[in-house]
């Protein structure tokens, strides 16, 4: 940005373009909340699933490629793959949906990779220790495993999520009317850019932001609530 | 890229005609009592936002006519506009009204109405660049709006000219994008439609529009609603209501309206095809 544009820019403008992306903000909001609620679940009990079954299951295969995929392919193609080919194959969503539903098979993808890692992080010793006292795999996983995987997943999914949250600006390409989009729209009606994308990163911030002060006081919580188990 | 899109779309093609036998799209349209037409509200002063983030402009107002005309109401579809025509066949709305130039290559895919505005090409410099003719742009960064006819017609016009661009021709998604990079000096031409770029003008008076032909290589270009090819019946509505629009002061008003004068006399009274 050169200091030309610094300096010619109008607070007066900034404030109404604040105001005209708050609804839009509010689309963001919600794609990525929906997307976050259902990619979190499905990725980390996928992720768990793949630390904890052989190598050779078919659903660890299964999420090998499917992590593989979501790897390998950016997310504006799978973006667009969902929006075109969706509909050819007979499922018609609306446009939120299909929104949410390319963010989640996006971050699903990442969210599982965070889950085995943080399984397979939990040493090795506890799962020998729960099974000498009797415990079976599943009640192992549940009440030793798993407490200990979650803590060490909650950094990594918090970095996930804000990632997401900046993906869903790549829905502007199907056009769904969110943050980006709408920031697109003003610039065009108004023929003014440096101002709309200065109001447009700082309410990406503010999201962001205060989505990290609430996952580091729940991090917090979990840390504080560590017993002997996490002792190593 | 292409390739794969054509994939999709001979898929989408070939999904949509293994449907049950069509009543016809202007039957369906005034059963839903609703038009709805694609667009991109990136266009002014064809289809952009106002304050309250509502859709208007020539378009917009033209769309509504016609929804009158049939008696059903009108909804704009805001879309991205390099897959404009994927997604009508998608069905996501029953035809294109966003400012679109009718071309050949388009041609292949929709079939287009009478023309209800001219779309002749125009370049965009500075008037602090010095540049004054496409000759000009020699040496220098060229661009165009992306998914234009007016990529093709600067190369082929490059090459009649025997004048090499610096690098690629760059494309922009937004046109709003494209005058600041041309302020800043990132490109030193823009191409699109005359109408638009005197828009352009309006917000910045340094810019410089120049009505662009080619020395005559291309011209005649018309702004045009596009339908998907089994679609006639709506198209055949379509242009009856341009027609009567045109006799009836309707259109020139329009186009006063949001273009600042009037483009009537000029329009051809046939559809383009090729």
């Amino acid at each position: 940005m050169s200091s030309q544009a610094i300096r010619t820019m109008d607070p007066q403008f900034m404030l109404t373009v604040l105001v005209r992306l708050i609804p839009p903000l509010g689309l963001t909001i919600a794609v990525s909340l929906a997307a976050l609620v259902l990619a979190t679940p499905l990725g980390l009990s996928l992720g768990t699933l793949r630390a904890t079954l052989p190598d050779r299951h078919w659903l660890s295969r299964l999420t090998d490629v499917y992590v593989f995929v979501v790897r390998g392919t950016p997310i504006l193609i799978q973006i667009f793959a969902v929006y075109f080919l969706l509909p050819v194959a007979g499922v018609k969503l609306p446009l939120f949906w299909m929104g949410v539903f390319a963010l989640v098979f996006n971050s699903g993808g990442y969210q599982a990779e965070i889950g085995r890692a943080a399984v397979q992080s939990v040493a090795r010793g506890q799962w020998e220790a729960a099974s000498a006292l009797g415990f079976d795999d599943v009640n192992t996983i549940r009440l030793f495993i798993l407490p200990q995987a979650m803590r060490r997943m909650v950094a990594p999914v918090m970095n996930e999520l804000s990632q997401l949250i900046k993906a869903s600006s790549v829905l502007s390409i199907i056009s769904l009317y969110e943050l980006h989009k709408a920031a697109e729209a003003i610039i065009s009606a108004k023929l003014r850019f440096v101002e709309v994308l200065v109001v447009e990163g700082f309410l990406y911030f503010c999201f962001i932001a205060l989505l990290s002060v609430l996952v580091g006081r729940i991090e917090g919580r979990l840390s504080g609530a560590g017993g002997l188990a996490d002792q190593r | 890229m292409k390739l794969i899109w054509n994939l999709v779309l001979a898929a989408a093609l070939a999904a949509v005609s293994s449907g049950a036998a069509h009543a016809g799209k202007l039957d369906d349209v005034k059963a839903k009592g609703e038009i709805r037409f694609g667009l991109e509200a990136q266009y002014r002063p064809f289809e952009y936002r106002d304050d309250s983030n509502k859709i208007i402009g020539y378009d917009i107002d033209l769309a509504a006519e016609f929804a009158k005309s049939l008696g059903v109401k009108s909804t704009p579809i805001d879309t991205n506009w390099s897959t404009v025509i994927q997604s009508m066949y998608n069905g996501d709305f029953d035809m294109i009204q966003g400012g679109m130039t009718a071309t050949e290559k388009r041609f292949a895919k929709v079939n287009f109405s009478v023309p209800y505005m001219d779309a002749a090409s125009g370049l965009l410099f500075t008037g602090s660049s010095g540049i004054k003719d496409f000759k000009g742009l020699g040496g220098k960064a060229a661009s165009a709006g992306a998914g234009t006819p007016q990529i093709k017609q600067l190369q082929d016009c490059a090459q009649s000219a025997s004048i090499k661009f610096s690098g690629d021709i760059q494309t922009f998604d937004n046109d709003a994008l494209a005058y600041e990079a041309l302020k800043t000096g990132r490109i030193a031409g823009y191409a699109s439609t005359v109408v638009s770029l005197l828009e352009a003008k309006k917000a910045y008076p340094d810019f410089v529009v120049m009505p662009w032909n080619c020395d005559g290589k291309f011209g005649g270009e018309w702004t045009a609603a596009a339908f998907r090819k089994e679609d006639n019946d709506l198209r055949e509505a379509f242009d009856k209501f341009i027609i009567d629009a045109k006799n009836s002061g309707l259109l020139k008003s329009l186009q006063e309206k949001w273009l600042g004068r009037s483009f009537v006399d000029s329009l051809p009274g046939k559809a383009p095809s090729w």
